[in-house]
């Protein structure tokens, strides 16, 4: 049946949403994770990018995460002598979290999982047409 | 009785096999709507002038042998429908992806009303044939 091969596309689809909006949640719940030692690293923003992958059993080119990677951005500093991350200058290194980006990115990856969850149910709607003929 | 061989059997066969394809890449056109470097894909739409001229055309090569092997042109069936790729439009974003989520929407509600016009036909068609079987169409 052709249509279960369109049902599979769309569960791709919001299966590799759903792996961005763990991403994001991850990066927001970080947004403040600071390093413990002086002048450590603090917590770098992770990226999604999605790839094609072709599925041989089904023959369609299905949508997947192709690599989950970190964000480039260099660290802001934030003066705080005090605090336990600080280095000898007294400055500590804040993530390269914004999260305006973030939100942005979140109703972005919303609005994709709707539309393939909205094409899931059409097309769900036509294979029950097609079995619905059995009825009568 | 072989339904396959009443022509309007065919036709609707043929028709919903067409829109179940362009359903699977519709949607898989809408999976990847952030996918960087996509290029939207639909199924190419033959014009009716364009089939009749091709099928007067063709020549079919004669089976005298169970041997003998048809080229794959010449196979009837559920041949495979010819993909086209669109892109390069106005809508492409930075990362190369030409994806316009409404048009594939419009695209895919297109698609599903004409498999249910089609269901339905075939529906009419089946109650008609009872009638004539008179067993009252339903």
């Amino acid at each position: 049946m052709d249509l279960t091969k369109a049902l599979q596309a769309s569960a791709a689809g919001m299966q590799a949403q759903g792996v961005r909006i763990r991403v994001i949640s991850e990066n927001i719940a970080n947004a403040d994770s600071l390093s413990t030692q002086p002048g450590g690293l603090p917590y770098q923003r992770k990226t999604v990018s999605f790839g094609e992958q072709l599925n041989r059993s089904l023959g369609i080119e299905t949508v997947r995460v192709s690599n989950i990677g970190t964000d480039p951005t260099p660290f802001e500093k934030r003066y705080d002598p005090h605090h336990p991350a600080a280095d000898s200058n007294g400055y500590v290194l804040v993530p390269n979290v914004n999260p305006l980006v973030e939100m942005v990115d979140m109703q972005q990856a919303e609005r994709s999982y709707e539309a393939n969850l909205n094409v899931l149910q059409s097309s769900r709607s036509m294979l029950q047409r097609t079995i619905d003929l059995l009825k009568n | 009785m072989d339904f396959g061989k009443i022509p309007l059997f065919k036709a609707i066969g043929e028709r919903l096999g067409f829109l179940e394809a362009r359903q699977n890449v519709l949607s898989d056109n809408i999976a990847n709507v952030d996918t960087p470097g996509f290029k939207p894909k639909d199924l190419k739409t033959e014009s009716f002038g364009n089939l009749t001229a091709a099928a007067l055309q063709k020549l079919q090569p004669a089976v005298t042998d169970p041997h003998h092997i048809l080229p794959a042109s010449a196979s009837t069936g559920s041949a495979a429908y010819p993909l086209e790729t669109k892109g390069g439009n106005s809508e492409e974003t930075v990362n190369g992806n030409s994806v316009n989520l409404e048009e594939q929407l419009l695209k895919i509600s297109e698609t599903s009303f004409d498999h249910q016009t089609v269901l339905n036909l075939y529906h009419k068609q089946i109650g008609l044939l009872k009638t004539a079987l008179d067993r009252g169409g339903s």
